[in-house]
């Protein structure tokens, strides 16, 4: 169910502007990588490069399967759900109607149905507002609700970009503590963070990234020993 | 006779038909971002369609679905093939491209049909009601029936259908769309598809009383432009009211002001384009700070 997701020697550029360089990056089954690295570091042009949204070059395989000249659609409909670092919730729309955009990259539609409760018990608090167009849900509220569209999509690995981002602390409790249960069942995670802490409490590995390239990569706890990490990160919050 | 009533249904009526070409341009707009200038004449190939598919023998009503899907594919073709590649680029280049489907939908249409206007018979005859000092022709009945129909096709399949809510997505967050697996280009082709099959229906049922040349449409465009400036060129509602208020509104203006007549009635849509652009530059039916959809 849950998928495998490698990049080798991957390029991007926004217009002849290089902006990452030769990243390697491995997400097991099931394991959650987190990337962290300060604004303008790459972390979304990386999570980019995945979805097919910037110009890249490089290999990029979903359990194997080459997705690097595929496009946005057929990679969320391959199995890579998203998090966008906007929230990325479609104004204009309802909570139910964002829902069931996110059932489109199901490739059963019956089954994004099926998910609905699931994300609904996940995030109680959207249940009672289907009804209310998104650009109406709070922050926190948005961000659930982009969570739960690219979980209906039944996706086999999760991208997440900055979901802490502007968020109360509360609220980042509340979304932690589901990203959390996700991962113990086992859906494997690439997270882009600003935020060590949380960075580091999540992860199974933890990749710096800074200026485009790989600056640092360990696990959570060879990671926050090392004496060079604030020297290499000089992003906010201690690890 | 009731005049003052004549003229505002008669108004009603076209204003139906520049409604119809409104909500085409919004469509388009809504999804694409783009002003598509050959609208128009993509009505009026869709109108010739119908009147060559009439003169092969087929019945009116025939020509009419026919020439509507028809159009739908042209439409589809048109956006794949035309705008796709230059989707990205900035909006004089797209503007250029649009001016240029214009043109060459004119000569199109001039060598395939010839520059001598053509009539298509409606089905409908001379039949006309009077109701309350108001005469309704059974014409102008049967306009505002199919273009009712159409618009609240098109109604049905933004709110109800799961391609209709692709659209709206699109528009309305076109990366967020794509990365919960929604194909943006097909989706964008659909919506010019379905602005050419409202410009079909829109065409073919005016054109018993229009009559078919190749700028037939010219004028109704640009009431278009203007009504869809007023409805805030992507609210599809907004801009069936701004064909309203533009139809009734140049009918009591073409009776009523002294010196306006036929020939100066142009006038009034472009005066409230300029005007409605300068005072909102969104349109009255849009409210600031939402996106309407
Ligand atoms: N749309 C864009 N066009 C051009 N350059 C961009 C664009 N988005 C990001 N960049 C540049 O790419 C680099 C990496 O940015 P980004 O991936 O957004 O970093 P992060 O997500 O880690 O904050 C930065 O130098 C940024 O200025
Ligand atoms: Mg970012």
């Amino acid at each position: 169910m849950t998928a495998e997701l490698r990049l080798t020697a991957v390029n991007a550029w926004y217009g002849k502007v290089q902006a990452l360089w030769n990243i390697d990056l491995h997400v097991r089954p099931g394991q959650v990588v987190t990337l962290l690295g300060p604004n303008g570091a790459g972390k979304t042009t990386l999570r980019r490069a995945i979805n097919g949204t910037v110009r890249r070059q490089g290999s990029i395989l979903l359990d194997g399967r080459p997705i690097d000249t595929a496009r946005p659609h057929t990679i969320a409909r391959a199995g890579i759900g998203t998090v966008p670092q906007d929230r990325g919730t479609i104004p204009g729309l309802t909570v139910a109607e964002n829902l069931r955009v996110g059932a489109i990259a199901a490739r059963k539609r019956r089954s994004g149905d099926d998910r609905l409760d699931e994300v609904l018990t996940l995030f109680p608090d959207l249940a009672g507002m289907l009804d209310r167009p998104a650009q109406l849900l709070s922050g926190g509220q948005q961000q659930m609700l982009a969570i739960g569209r690219a979980l209906i999509g039944r996706p086999r690995l999760l991208l997440l970009d900055e979901p802490s981002q502007g968020l109360a602390p509360i609220v980042v409790d509340t979304i932690f503590t589901a990203l959390k249960t996700l991962a113990t069942d086992g859906l494997g995670m690439l997270i882009a963070e600003q935020n060590t802490r949380l960075g580091f409490a999540i992860a199974d590995e933890v990749i710096v990234l800074g200026s485009g390239v790989i600056r640092a990569r360990g696990t959570a706890a060879e990671l926050a020993d090392s004496p060079d990490i604030q020297a290499i990160y000089l992003g906010g919050g201690a690890p | 006779m009731n005049t003052l009533m004549q003229t505002v249904v008669t108004g009603a009526v076209s204003g139906l038909v520049i409604g119809g070409l409104a909500l085409a341009l919004a469509v388009v707009y809504q999804g694409s971002g783009i002003l598509n200038f050959a609208q128009g004449q993509f009505a009026t190939v869709s109108a010739y369609l119908s009147w060559q598919l009439t003169t092969w023998g087929l019945p009116f009503w025939g020509a009419l679905v026919v020439s509507t899907v028809v159009s739908f594919l042209l439409g589809f073709a048109v956006q794949q093939i035309f705008i796709r590649p230059v989707q990205r680029a900035d909006e004089l280049s797209i503007l250029i491209v649009t001016v240029s489907l214009l043109l060459i939908a004119d000569s199109l249409i001039g060598s395939i049909w010839g520059f001598l206007p053509k009539s298509l018979a409606g089905p409908f005859g001379e039949a006309a009601y009077t109701i309350a000092d108001v005469v309704f022709t059974a014409q102008m009945l049967a306009q505002v029936v199919l273009l009712v129909i159409a618009i609240a096709a098109v109604t049905i399949l933004f709110r109800k259908t799961s391609i209709g809510l692709r659209m709206r997505a699109a528009a309305a967050a076109p990366e967020s769309s794509q990365l919960s697996g929604i194909n943006l280009a097909a989706t964008l082709a659909i919506g010019w598809g379905v602005a050419a099959a409202i410009g079909a229906v829109a065409g073919t049922v005016s054109a018993p009383v229009t009559g078919l040349s190749p700028d037939v449409n010219s004028s109704t465009l640009l009431l278009g432009f203007a009504a869809a400036a007023l409805g805030g060129f992507h609210s599809r509602a907004g801009a069936v009211a701004g064909g309203l208020i533009v139809g009734i509104g140049t009918a009591l203006a073409g009776a009523y002001l002294p010196g306006v007549g036929d020939d100066l009635r142009l006038m009034i849509p472009l005066l409230l384009i300029v005007l409605t652009l300068s005072v909102t530059r969104e349109g009255v039916f849009t409210r600031r700070g939402t996106v309407r959809v």
